[in-house]
């Protein structure tokens, strides 16, 4: 009799798929804020650099590392020396963005007193495989797989950071973290008691963009972040139902699976 | 009281409480900004420093305890420029808030002097006392990784 790692009766390894959707519409308007408020200050910079140069026409000046150029002559002016003739007023520029809502509010809007309707979806399928150890009850995560549609991807590696940062704290509510709580004061108030995944307990985890563009982002882009955070622990718990161990409460801790093993009684060999 | 020690390869000399932790003495007295006081209580190893070119926490040490040592945060990790595994952790993504950082680049650092060739699971268990937030670990493990490889090959 081994009393090490124990596969699941069934295939060893389970893969468990799951499929989030969230809206993103903070990230669109400040991006989109930040767009104009940006294009204002490029405006302003031409404007300054066609004053140094006794030029009339600012469609004629492009961005170029560290400066602008006047295109037609080909003459550089510095940032810096473009700022040294700025006042300060001169250099804050300012953007809006609106989000819209629904083009007509439908009957009965009190509904939506609490918030907007939500426009731009992100869209997210996550594939985990994972072990559960028989005797022990604990769940190694084993491998992980994301798709996700963010829309235009402006950064890769930012991007992945976003991915496999919130796809480790998903994991963490799936397995982990646990806040306790008696009498309104929190029980679980350091790291030995609520408990956050460390290195050991994250597989590598691989990001795929699945890139749209959004129309109405800035530049293409939708925003990223709390969709990955959606995706695992629907997927832990799909996984465990597709191996016969049925839970219904997260975090998925040793003693719940072992329970939830024993109630079945598929539990100790 | 008088405590004399190294301090990134300059003997320093402080007059302070014995009790001080030494957390507090690195960043209120030295300006040593690097290591910092997640939890305080030897859970994060946000505050990580070498002593005597061992990582330990510097939160659950007093200032009486540096008598003599040699003490080394993130700031005095590098020779003339940063350590390679402190750019390889900048290029590989390996920071998003960066409040782990210090900790787990001193830590990288001593496994690379011990290991020239960690390979992912080693490199996970080292890291294992350092809580992060925000990078999933995976862009952490690939900076080690990386800067094993560019030490390897002869780049500082």
């Amino acid at each position: 009799m081994s009393y090490g790692k124990q596969e699941l009766p069934g295939p060893g390894m389970h893969h468990s798929l799951h499929v989030a959707a969230q809206v993103y519409a903070q990230f669109l308007c400040y991006g989109n804020a930040l767009v104009k408020a940006c294009e204002a200050l490029r405006h302003t910079l031409y404007n300054r650099a066609a004053l140094m140069l006794l030029q009339d026409d600012i469609s004629a000046f492009a961005m170029v590392p560290g400066g602008v150029r006047h295109l037609t002559t080909g003459q550089d002016i510095s940032l810096a020396a473009l700022a040294e003739i700025m006042q300060p007023d001169d250099r804050l520029c300012m953007g809006e963005s609106l989000m819209p809502t629904t083009p007509e509010m439908p009957k009965g809007g009190e509904a939506f007193r609490l918030g907007f309707p939500h426009l731009i979806y992100l869209y997210g399928a996550h594939l985990v495989r994972l072990e559960v150890d028989e005797l022990t009850g604990q769940i190694t995560v084993d491998g992980y797989l994301a798709f996700t549609d963010a829309g235009r991807v402006l950064n890769p590696q930012n991007y992945e950071q976003q991915v496999q940062g919130a796809i480790a704290q998903g994991l963490g509510y799936a397995l982990f973290e646990d806040l306790s709580t008696r009498d309104g004061t929190i029980l679980t108030k350091d790291f030995s008691t609520y408990i956050l995944p460390s290195s050991m307990d994250i597989p590598d985890i691989e990001s795929n963009a699945v890139e749209t563009i959004e129309h109405s982002g800035p530049f293409g882009m939708k925003g990223l972040g709390e969709v990955t955070l959606n995706g695992p622990l629907p997927a832990v718990a799909a996984a465990l139902i597709h191996s016969g161990i049925s839970v219904n409460r997260a975090p998925f801790t040793p003693q719940r699976i072992l329970e939830a093993l024993q109630k079945q009684g598929a539990g100790r060999p | 009281m008088k405590i004399e020690f190294i301090l990134n390869g300059q003997p320093v000399q402080v007059d302070v409480p014995g009790a001080t932790r030494v957390v507090d003495l690195l960043r209120e007295h030295f300006a040593l900004t690097g290591p910092k006081e997640g939890c305080g209580s030897g859970e994060c190893g946000a505050c990580a420093v070498w002593i005597d070119g061992v990582t330990k926490l510097s939160c659950l040490m007093v200032a009486a305890q540096l008598q003599g040592r040699e003490v080394t945060t993130t700031e005095g990790l590098g020779e003339d420029d940063s350590h390679q595994i402190q750019q390889s952790f900048a290029r590989r993504g390996a920071v998003q808030c960066g409040y782990c950082t210090p900790g787990m680049v001193m830590s990288g650092a001593e496994l690379l002097r011990q290991e020239k060739n960690p390979d992912r699971a080693m490199i996970r268990k080292k890291m294992s006392g350092h809580l992060c937030r925000c990078t999933g670990y995976h862009k952490v493990v690939d900076a080690v990784e990386d800067a094993a490889l560019l030490m390897r090959e002869g780049k500082k």
